[in-house]
Parts: structure tokens; C-alpha cells; sequence
């Protein structure tokens, strides 16, 4: 034979050989080992032959309990990791849906996502119908939403509703020390889904902060975590419509407080999540209603307004108003009642917005600071905001801060007019000047007012074009973004960002003078306001209007706010 | 089909393997040349020379050493190697017969110095049971007949003449035993600082059928709870007699305790009958 082709074939086929080579020699020396056993065998004495020989059955029977007991072992072992189990074993529980039991009627408000939610569990109920026609079943759906808002819940709903198995997870438990392991969970879980679908007609996935591995796949650099991570979402990607798909009963659902565009673009496609739902704050009547239900599960008094309740709660979301209750029945409890008051929602809400009241002891000299500045934060939001109402100022410590001053709107606001923006970055200037104006100088309270004060600004300037100088656009939008950078413009000239930071400081500046004006002009009530604080420590709403009534100020917005 | 024959062939040889011990397997030695055979094993196998010789349903074994004990008063390492090996070509020869004997008794003489006899007096029955893993080693142990003493007679004696060749019975045997165990219990660790054996002595009369056991053991201190001596010697009778050989030719047992003066004479049935809590 040709040395060229001789040496080919071993390269093609030099793990056989080996394996080959090394068989032989095993089998040459069990022989071997036979032989010698047989001929020892055969010169021992008569006595010794009979034991021997005596002990085969006993030790065949050993050996065939033994092999039992092991392949047992190793059995309920293999289908204790096909059915979910294993090194890469997710801490996920296998839900059954009578289990989860959240009914349709639990799921309050948000009437519209649920409309939608109901379509799908029409669709993956009826499955046996669509595919009659030749529909296919949908694979995905991803809730988007703040936190809080009852994503999670809605797809406890959805398994309720359908009757389904339901498996749920967490995007971080996928993320492992070892590269491939959440790679492995992935699969683990799909093939335990598979599984479940098989035997019950169908299975629901459950994925919560999917954004923790969904986020666009990255480049591989450093130690092989970008390996690692690439290799979790294409797992997923591959599970939800890969090559080897086929038809199987499972729908994913996935959650997320991440907007749709920051996760990967081959996840969002149509054929994977099909189906977006965002999920949102509730609205008035939405809270409405569920302030109605929580307060149902507890004892309270007929009397609270679940209306008022609702108008005070702008921008709460239903894990908000739920903690709200629940504080409040504490606080009747604490107080030894047996039902709860709206005294005790009031305070309840007090704690859920601005805290519990902190150990920090001021002294006096610290409390008449703190006064002035938020007296300026509260005169300057009474007066020149267009939508927001004082509901509170207080000079107790709270949440980190000696002192906060709470304003809220009366109802959601969508749309943030520049009116709005500049009310704001005054507000958050007052405290400067107020401090400026009372004790001729200033202090470092100033600084998270400064923060929001010229963030929002360069918002205004950089993404908003509300600058002076005329320059539109987002400027954002022209910078890079990856795992590891922030967001920061890189094709924009030198020029054009001295011009936009100038907007922005004309911004602030402007505001500035018209806060100087405006307090200036009402110091008296500035000196009142902070004599008052000092004295009460904490001002509610309605001791506010009192306030500004005695020096004849009204407020713009007339919707009046429930104490 | 291949696979069936296949499965067919491995069946089979599984039967084959699973009976393979009902088989019935020659012996490898015979009884009529039972001397020759032990004597050329040892030569063979481990270069030692002994003199064999059979009486009746006892088979005697002599092996002649120049210094049987060290310096110390112990026996010698090599000399221990090699009774070992003696006494392991003695069992393959005695359980690989068509007839095995029922006693086997194994002496070793210095025939250079000290002029003393190594006995060792075995039960072939035990041996097996031994081998078996029906008793175990301890057991086995206290079941064998192990004596040294010192006989001039033994100097130059490489063919075992001074040694008288006999046939030995169970009972005798028995008797010898029961001595051996009554003077290893009184003097272990346990009891020798509080007992001094005197005299123990067992034997067994043929024509009356009695075994006989005479006791001088005394007490050196007091301390509760300490055996009793006529009662121990009972108890030890009454497991070699009754439990251990079952012996059939033997009526009674008498215990003398010169110690106390006590006497006990107890049939072989009321000694089967005794219990002790």
C-alpha cells in the first residue's frame, strides 16, 4: 500500500485504531488472565476445586444483585436528569396550573393588556383548532413593563387559564460560573417543557428578567464570558425556532422592565416573540379598582374612598398600591385597631413614597437649614409649576435625605412640555437660592438638586431641542453603546457640543434668575413657610394651601387634591 | 438466527457454570498413600523434611528442628515460618483425600539444644469447618491442642522415636481441650491476678465412660465479681462435651476442685440439662 495513503487513513481514522489497538491488548491479556485461572485452577487441590466451584452460583448471584442495584441507581438517576435534574438542574419548580390557581378575576384592571392576554390563551387553548385551519401556534410573548405592574402575575393568569403545566425561571439563573451551563439549563428546561407537553397536550414557560440574558449578543473578548453568554441566548433562539424545530405545544412567556429595542434583535422577530405586551402603570380607575380589591382581603372602614385613594396614588403601580394596604393594616395593628382608617393609608403611603423616618437628630441650627431649603423647593413648585401640586414638605430625616418636599400631579401626565421641564429645574434650583438669599451662602445639600437640575436640562438641550441656539436633535442617538461602555456622542464636533452646553447652562442660568426674582419678591413667605416647618416639622397639603391662601396666592391648576 | 444461536450458547453456559459445582471432582491425594504424600508436598513445595507416620484414624507428623526457640524463649521466626508451612501442606493433603483421618497431631523437636517437643493436636472435622467459614479463626484456634514441653529425649532424634504413635479417640481429645481452656481462662489477662492454677487436669476413662477433671485453683485476691473455678471448669465441659463434639461415648463427668474440696458428679444427661445465668 501507498506510505501517502497509508498515512491518510491513519489520520482519518486514528481514534479506531487506537481503540482497536487497545482492545486487542485487553483482549490478549484477559486471555491471558484466563488461561493462567484455568491452569491454577486445574492444579489446585481437590478441595480447594469444589470451593471454588461451590462459590460461583453465590457470587453470580452478587454480582447479578449488585448489577441490579446499580442499574437502578443509574436509571432513576438518567431520568431524574432528563426529566430536569442534574449538575445544570435549574432551581426552576415544575408548577402545576391548578397549583398556581390566579384567576382572570384576580388580575385586576389594565382591561386592554388583558384583552390582548385573553387572545392568546384563546389561541394556544384552540391550538387543535388553528392548526386545522394551518395556523401555527405562537411561540413567544414578552411583557414589557415597569416593575411592579403585575407581569408576572398576568402570566400566572395565562397558565390558570389555560390549564397548563407551568414551568417558570429567572433570566439570572442561567447565568452560571461555568461556561455552557446556562446554555445546559436552557436545554434542560426546554427538554423537561418537551416532556410536559407531550404527556399533558402542552407547556408554558415562564422566563422572568429575561433582559439578563437577552440583551444583544456581544463580541468575545477577556476570560469567555461573552462565550458563555452568546451561547445562552442562541440556545434560546435555537429552542424557540431553530433548525431542529418542530411542532411541539410550548409557549414562551417572558417579562421584562427593559424597553423591546435593548434586547437581541433576533429574539424580537416574528416567529419567536410573536407577541408584545406592554404592560404599564395602571391608570385612575385602575387604581381605583384595585385599591377596591386588596382593601377587600383586609378589615377597613366603609367608609374610605377608594377614589381619593386613587387620585392621591398618581404613578403607583399595583405592587405599590398592594404594599400600601398591607403597611397600613401594620399600622392599625401597631395601634391596636382592628379595622384600618384612612389615617392609617395616609401614613401607610407616607412610608411607601418618602420612607420611614430616619435616626439622624438635627440640631437647631441644622433644622432652620433644612427649613429654608425646602420652604424654596415648596414656594417655587406652588407657584410656577402648571401641573404638579405640594402635597408635602418636612424637615424630619427620611430615606438618607435631612428634609423633602413631595409634589405629585393630579392625574398622569404623558406629555412633558418645556413648561413643565423649566418648572422643574427651577423647583430643584429654589433650594440654592433660598439658602442663598437667608444665610448669604450655600451648602452641599444642594447637590442631588443640582444633579436632576442640569440633567434635565441637558436632556432638554441634547435629546429635546429646546436649546437657545437653535440646534435640533438627539444627540444621543450618534454615540456607541456596548456591554461595557455608556452612551456617549462620538460624531459630533467640538463646536456643536460647546454650543449645547452653553444652551444648557443658559438653561439652568435663566431658571436661576427666575427663581431669584420669585423669591425675592415673596420673602415674607419664604421666612413664614420655613418658621412653619420649623414649628410643625412636617407640612400636609392642605396646611400648604392655607399657606399661600393667607398671602393671596392660588395655585394655577385648580384640581384640588384629596388630603 | 446468529443472534438466537447466540443467546442459545450463552444460556447453556450459564447452566453449565451454575452447576459446574455439582459436579463431581476426583481427590487428589489417597489415603493409602497419605505418608508419601505429605512428606514429598513438603519437600517439594517448601524443602522441609518430616517424618510421617499413620495410626489408625490419626496421622503423625514429626519435623525435627537445631534451634526451635530464640534467645528469648520464643519460638524462632524461621522455625514459626516453617511449622506454618508443614502444618499448611499437612491440610491440603488431609482435605484433598478420598479418606481423611480424624486427628492429625504435629510435633516439632529441638533436637540440637533445649531438647523439647512442640505439640500440636488437631480435629480434621474443624479443620473443614475452619476452612469453610464455619467457625471462626479464634474458634478454630481454641479448638487445637497446643503444648510445649521440655524432653531430653528429643536431642538427636531426627526420626521421631521418642514420640510414642497412637490412636487418638474424641474423647480424648476432648478432655484435652477442656484442660487447655480451663487453664487459658484462669491465667488470660483478665483472671491471672486474681487466680493461681495449680494443677489442671482432664482425662477420659474408656471403661466407665467418665471424664474426669481435676482442679487446684486458688483465689489470690478478692475482688467481686470474680468467676467461680468448679463452676467455670462446668460450663467449659458442658459446650466441649454437649455442644461442641456431641460426644456419644461418654456417661458422666466428675470435677474434683482440690482448692475448695468439692466434688461434682453430674451424668452426661444432666449436664446436657444444665443452664447458666
Amino acid at each position: 500500500m501507498d506510505t501517502r495513503k497509508l498515512k491518510k487513513f491513519i489520520k482519518l481514522h486514528w481514534i479506531k485504531l487506537t481503540l482497536l489497538i487497545i482492545g486487542s491488548i485487553l483482549l490478549i491479556l484477559v486471555t491471558y488472565m484466563v488461561i493462567l485461572g484455568i491452569k491454577s485452577f486445574i492444579t489446585l487441590e481437590s478441595f480447594y476445586k469444589k470451593m471454588t466451584l461451590a462459590g460461583i452460583p453465590i457470587q453470580l448471584l452478587f454480582s447479578i444483585v449488585t448489577a441490579f442495584i446499580f442499574a437502578t441507581i443509574y436509571t432513576f438517576m438518567w431520568i431524574h436528569m432528563i426529566y430536569g435534574g442534574g449538575l445544570a438542574k435549574l432551581g426552576q419548580k415544575k408548577i402545576k396550573s391548578t397549583q398556581v390557581n390566579v384567576k382572570w378575576e384576580d388580575v385586576v384592571g389594565m382591561e386592554s393588556v388583558k384583552k390582548e392576554v385573553a387572545e392568546v390563551v384563546n389561541l394556544i387553548k384552540d391550538r387543535a383548532y388553528l392548526r386545522k385551519i394551518g395556523g401555527k401556534i405562537i411561540k413567544g410573548v414578552l411583557m414589557v413593563g415597569p416593575p411592579g405592574c403585575g407581569k408576572t402575575y398576568l402570566a400566572k393568569a395565562i397558565a390558570t387559564e389555560t390549564g397548563l403545566p407551568f414551568l417558570a425561571a429567572v433570566g439570572s439563573e442561567f447565568i452560571g460560573m461555568f461556561v455552557g451551563q446556562g446554555a445546559a439549563r436552557m436545554k434542560n428546561l426546554f427538554k423537561e417543557a418537551r416532556t410536559l407537553a407531550e404527556l399533558q397536550g402542552g407547556c408554558i414557560i415562564f422566563i422572568d428578567e429575561i433582559d439578563s440574558i437577552a440583551r444583544p449578543r456581544v463580541g468575545v473578548t477577556g476570560l469567555g464570558g461573552g462565550i458563555s453568554y452568546n451561547a445562552t441566548i442562541n440556545q434560546l433562539l435555537t429552542e424557540l425556532d431553530g433548525l431542529r424545530q418542530e411542532e411541539n405545544n410550548i409557549v414562551v412567556i417572558a417579562a421584562t422592565n427593559v424597553k423591546e429595542d435593548e434586547l437581541d434583535p433576533a429574539l424580537m422577530r416574528a416567529g419567536r416573540f410573536d407577541r408584545k405586551i406592554y404592560v404599564g402603570k395602571p391608570g385612575l380607575e385602575d387604581r381605583r379598582k384595585l385599591f377596591a380589591y386588596y382593601l377587600k382581603k383586609t378589615n377597613y372602614e366603609t367608609s374610605i374612598d377608594c377614589s381619593i385613594l386613587a387620585r392621591k396614588t398618581v404613578g403607583f403601580s399595583p405592587a405599590d398600591i398592594a404594599n400600601m394596604v398591607r403597611e397600613a393594616s401594620l399600622i392599625a395593628v401597631r395601634n391596636q385597631r382592628e379595622k384600618i382608617i384612612y389615617k392609617d393609608l395616609s401614613e401607610a403611603y407616607d412610608r411607601v413614597v418618602f420612607g420611614l423616618k430616619s435616626e439622624i437628630t438635627l440640631s437647631e441650627r441644622e433644622k432652620v437649614w433644612v427649613a429654608y431649603h425646602e420652604a424654596g423647593h415648596a414656594i417655587i413648585a406652588y407657584l410656577t409649576h402648571p401641573t404638579d401640586d405640594v402635597i408635602k414638605a418636612s424637615i424630619i430625616p427620611r430615606k438618607g435625605a435631612l428634609g423633602y418636599t413631595g409634589q405629585r400631579p393630579p392625574e398622569e401626565i404623558h406629555i412633558y412640555n418645556k413648561e413643565h421641564l423649566l418648572a422643574n429645574i427651577k423647583t430643584y434650583l429654589a433650594s440654592f437660592v433660598a439658602e442663598k438669599l437667608k444665610f448669604g451662602t450655600t451648602s452641599a445639600g444642594v447637590d442631588q438638586d443640582f444633579a436632576y437640575a442640569l440633567q434635565l436640562a441637558h436632556q432638554m438641550v441634547w435629546r429635546w431641542g429646546m436649546g437657545e441656539s437653535g440646534l435640533l436633535g438627539n444627540f444621543y442617538t450618534l454615540g456607541s453603546s456596548s456591554l461595557w461602555s455608556q452612551n456617549f456622542p462620538l460624531n459630533i464636533s467640538e463646536k456643536t457640543k460647546e454650543k449645547l452646553d452653553e444652551d444648557t447652562q443658559k438653561i439652568i442660568q435663566t431658571c436661576l434668575k427666575d427663581v431669584e426674582e420669585i423669591l425675592t419678591r415673596e420673602r415674607e413667605l419664604l421666612e413664614y413657610f420655613a418658621q412653619e416647618l420649623l414649628k410643625k416639622e412636617e407640612l400636609e397639603y392642605d396646611e400648604i394651601i392655607e399657606i399661600f391662601k393667607k398671602y393671596g396666592k392660588e395655585k394655577p391648576n385648580k384640581d384640588s387634591l384629596p388630603a | 438466527m446468529a443472534r438466537r444461536n447466540l443467546i442459545k450458547i450463552a444460556f447453556l453456559l450459564s447452566l453449565l457454570i451454575l452447576f459446574s459445582s455439582c459436579l463431581d471432582i476426583e481427590p487428589t491425594y489417597q489415603r493409602k498413600n497419605i505418608e508419601t504424600a505429605i512428606k514429598n508436598l513438603c519437600k517439594e513445595e517448601y524443602n522441609l523434611k518430616v517424618e510421617v507416620k499413620e495410626a489408625e484414624d490419626t496421622i503423625w507428623i514429626y519435623a525435627p528442628f537445631n534451634n526451635l526457640t530464640d534467645g528469648k524463649g520464643e519460638l524462632d521466626k524461621k522455625v514459626t515460618e516453617e511449622i506454618g508451612d508443614i502444618i499448611l501442606s499437612l491440610q491440603r493433603v488431609i482435605l484433598s483425600i478420598d479418606k481423611p483421618p480424624k486427628f492429625y497431631i504435629f510435633v516439632a523437636s529441638d533436637i540440637k539444644n533445649t531438647g523439647a517437643d512442640l505439640i500440636l493436636i488437631g480435629f480434621v472435622p474443624d479443620l473443614v469447618k475452619f476452612q469453610l467459614r464455619f467457625i471462626s479463626r479464634d474458634e478454630f484456634f481454641k479448638r487445637r491442642y497446643l503444648n510445649f514441653r521440655i524432653n531430653p529425649q528429643a536431642l538427636g532424634d531426627e526420626k521421631g522415636y521418642h514420640i510414642k504413635k497412637f490412636n487418638l479417640d474424641l474423647e480424648d481429645f476432648t478432655a484435652l481441650i477442656i484442660g487447655q481452656q480451663i487453664r487459658k481462662f484462669f491465667t488470660s489477662a483478665e483472671y491471672k491476678e486474681y487466680f493461681e492454677v495449680k494443677k489442671v487436669e482432664a482425662g477420659f476413662n474408656p471403661q466407665n465412660k467418665d471424664l474426669t477433671i481435676i482442679i487446684d485453683i486458688k483465689k489470690k485476691k478478692h475482688k467481686p465479681p470474680l468467676p467461680n473455678p468448679l463452676e467455670e471448669t462446668l460450663k467449659i465441659a458442658q459446650y466441649y462435651t454437649c455442644k461442641v463434639y456431641e460426644l456419644k461415648n461418654f456417661s458422666s463427668l466428675r470435677i474434683e476442685d482440690l482448692d475448695s474440696g468439692k466434688i461434682k458428679i453430674l451424668s452426661k444427661k444432666a449436664l446436657q440439662e444444665l443452664s447458666f445465668d
